[in-house]
């Protein structure tokens, strides 16, 4: 998006300064509002929606998620627009698979805007079967004092409303979590929403274990997105195209996928035992037509 | 039509022969680990910190001065570091317990020729220096000339003593290869380059910023704690690393404008990275010069908890401009990205 250098280049290699509007924009991390910061999660059951809520100092742009939690859990992300509300994922998914720490961050395949109009909403539910905690961190950058500098101002402008027509977006099985029988093949779907195209970036799971091949196709072109158009669409094994939140598998090329289409996904296990998989496809939503 | 010109820097087509021919002054730029001058350890030996709370005696990396006469404009061969490494083992032995991933022990860098400081105050070495598979790579490459003392003074935090080997790594330029003399214009380009980094040192040093005092915080007590940035210079961050005795929460805020970095406390798991994994802020963070960051600090771990902060980055020592004082662009400054398209074709929200 815009970018402002800190440093002055004059011809030559020189540096004739610090630009002052270095002082406009800062680090941010949004997290969900004190004293929840640590959200705690009933065993087994899901926690309130927390929200992640900025002043009205200046737009944030966030870029990285990072967490911390005591056990497992399920985590299920919208967006506040004003009275509006839209899910950022199509159900919960498992919060390791977009969510990194600090020494890994998650980074979004497409930033998210905030303002104090714009506001996060978080909902954690456990998979544990104890009392559990989690604390999310949305690493990004914050533009101050946008008003006094018609340059700052097209920045967030141009933040904004590109916010209208993508976010990022992620896609988990329809019926969420699947626990594939011993040795046996499991055939699921994903469904794409009648509203956003698509476009898929990356791919993580959590598992019991990563023993288990995978094909995804595409079912209205019949092609496979894991063994591309042209070849035999065979299955892999999940451990050489699933990554997980702090090291996703990134496609080379991201890949469409229109409205309302399906995905067919067939996971077959290899570990011998049943095998429990949380599939997160990340990527954008982007737009299918002005609604602004 | 791409050539191999356009994805190997390394040759140059020549059109008379077609053939590819080496660019001289870059196969002149060579990879380089620097170790501890000589004079302070014996070559291929460890240097021992003494068991704490003793300050281990100075140490530096020094840079000689070698030259072939006349064929280099009095340049030397600089190194223009750009990451730093380390291991350490226990100095009992053999056989010697590798540690480096646990290792306590604290470490403070001057650039003794211009007299300059590289941190506030002595940091934690798991926040300074990574290691070979994960090496701290620095935000600002450290220009270090020939002739010039980079010096290290180490203090072991707790603990019996420890042999270590830190590493600067990097570019070593070696401006005198006979070849140039032929080359002239591959002469100049290294000539250039290596003047444009040595008045960007002038201006800019790799910096990092630690906690004025030691943080040591009772069970689940919570202290503030700041860190002042000097008159000298501008800091800026480019992320956050620490080392701590057990989990903590952290408030980062600016005590002058009162301006923070997060809506709540992020903690040392989810917000806080090391020198090799560091978290890394999406865009820099500036703070002018004598200005204070104030660090709130929560223990977590319910037990006493001893923190080492770090924020790395470069301090700049150039005063604040406004663009349109000194240049008038004929087009705005703004970098276009990928995701920077069409976003005009949108109408503005109501």
């Amino acid at each position: 998006m815009g970018n402002v250098e800190t440093l002055i280049q004059l011809p030559g290699g020189r540096i004739g300064g610090v630009d002052k509007r270095i002082l406009y924009r800062i680090p941010y991390n949004v997290l969900t509002n004190s004293p929840n910061n640590f959200v705690d999660i009933p065993a087994n059951s899901s926690s309130p929606f927390t929200s992640m809520t900025i002043s009205g100092e200046g737009p944030c742009e966030i870029a990285s998620l990072s967490a911390e939690r005591d056990s497992a859990c399920l985590v299920f992300l919208q967006i506040q627009n004003g009275e509006t509300q839209s899910g950022l994922m199509n159900r919960a998914v498992h919060i390791d698979t977009i969510f990194g720490n600090g020494q890994r961050q998650y980074w979004l395949p497409e930033t998210l805007y905030l303002d104090e109009l714009r506001t996060m909403i978080a909902s954690f539910t456990d998979l544990q079967g104890g009392a559990n905690r989690a604390a999310l961190n949305m690493g990004g950058c914050r533009y101050l004092q946008l008003q006094v500098d018609p340059y700052m101002e097209e920045i967030r402008s141009r933040l904004e409303n590109r916010q209208y027509m993508t976010t990022p977006y992620w896609y988990t099985l329809d019926n969420g979590d699947v626990t594939i029988p011993a040795g046996t093949t499991v055939q699921e779907t994903i469904t794409v929403g009648q509203r956003c195209h698509f476009q898929l970036c990356n791919m993580t799971a959590v598992a019991t274990s990563m023993a288990f091949d995978i094909n995804i196709v595409d079912i209205s072109r019949g092609e496979s997105i894991i063994d591309a158009p042209g070849n035999s669409n065979r299955a892999i094994s999940a451990g050489l195209c699933i990554g997980n939140a702090n090291y996703p598998f990134k496609f080379h090329e991201s890949r469409l996928i229109q409205v309302g289409q399906k995905l067919l996904v067939t996971l077959t296990d290899r570990s011998g035992f049943d095998n429990r998989v949380h599939l997160t496809l990340g990527g954008k939503a982007i737009e299918n037509m002005m609604w602004r | 039509m791409a050539t191999l010109r356009d994805v190997n820097q390394y040759v140059e087509f020549d059109p008379a022969l077609r053939i590819y021919k080496p660019v001289f002054w870059r196969r002149n730029m060579v990879h380089r680990w620097l170790m501890f001058d000589e004079s302070d350890v014996p070559w291929n030996t460890n240097f021992t910190i003494p068991a704490a709370p003793a300050l281990a005696p100075p140490v530096a990396w020094k840079q000689p001065y070698s030259s072939v006469v006349g064929l280099d404009p009095s340049l030397g061969t600089p190194l223009l570091v750009q990451s730093l490494v380390f291991f350490s083992h226990s100095s009992a032995g053999p056989p010697y317990a590798e540690n480096t991933a646990a290792s306590n022990y604290t470490v403070r860098l001057k650039e003794v020729g211009e007299a300059r400081d590289l941190m506030n105050r002595e940091c934690h070495v798991r926040t300074i220096f990574g290691t070979g598979q994960l090496p701290a790579v620095l935000r600002e490459p450290f220009f270090f000339g020939s002739q010039h003392n980079l010096q290290a003074q180490f203090r072991k935090i707790a603990g019996a003593a420890v042999d270590c080997r830190h590493f600067l790594v990097g570019s070593q330029f070696y401006p005198y290869d006979p070849n140039f003399m032929i080359k002239p214009q591959d002469r100049h380009q290294m000539y250039e380059r290596i003047r444009a980094w040595r008045e960007r040192a002038k201006i800019i040093t790799p910096y990092w910023l630690t906690t004025d005092t030691e943080v040591d915080l009772l069970a689940n007590a919570t202290g503030n704690f700041q860190a002042k940035v000097g008159d000298d210079g501008h800091f800026e961050a480019f992320g956050i690393t620490a080392v701590s005795t057990g989990n903590f929460s952290l408030t980062i805020s600016e005590v002058k404008t009162k301006q923070t970095l997060s809506n709540g406390a992020i903690t040392r798991n989810n917000g806080i990275g090391n020198a090799t994994l560091p978290y890394i802020f999406l865009k820099s963070y500036l703070v002018p010069s004598g200005y204070r960051l104030n660090f709130e600090i929560t223990d977590l771990s319910g037990a006493p908890n001893s923190i080492y902060l770090t924020m790395f980055g470069r301090k700049i020592y150039a005063p604040f401009r406004q663009l349109e004082e000194i240049v008038k662009p004929s087009a705005p400054n703004v970098v276009p990205t990928m995701v920077d398209q069409a976003t005009k074709m949108i109408p503005k929200p109501i």
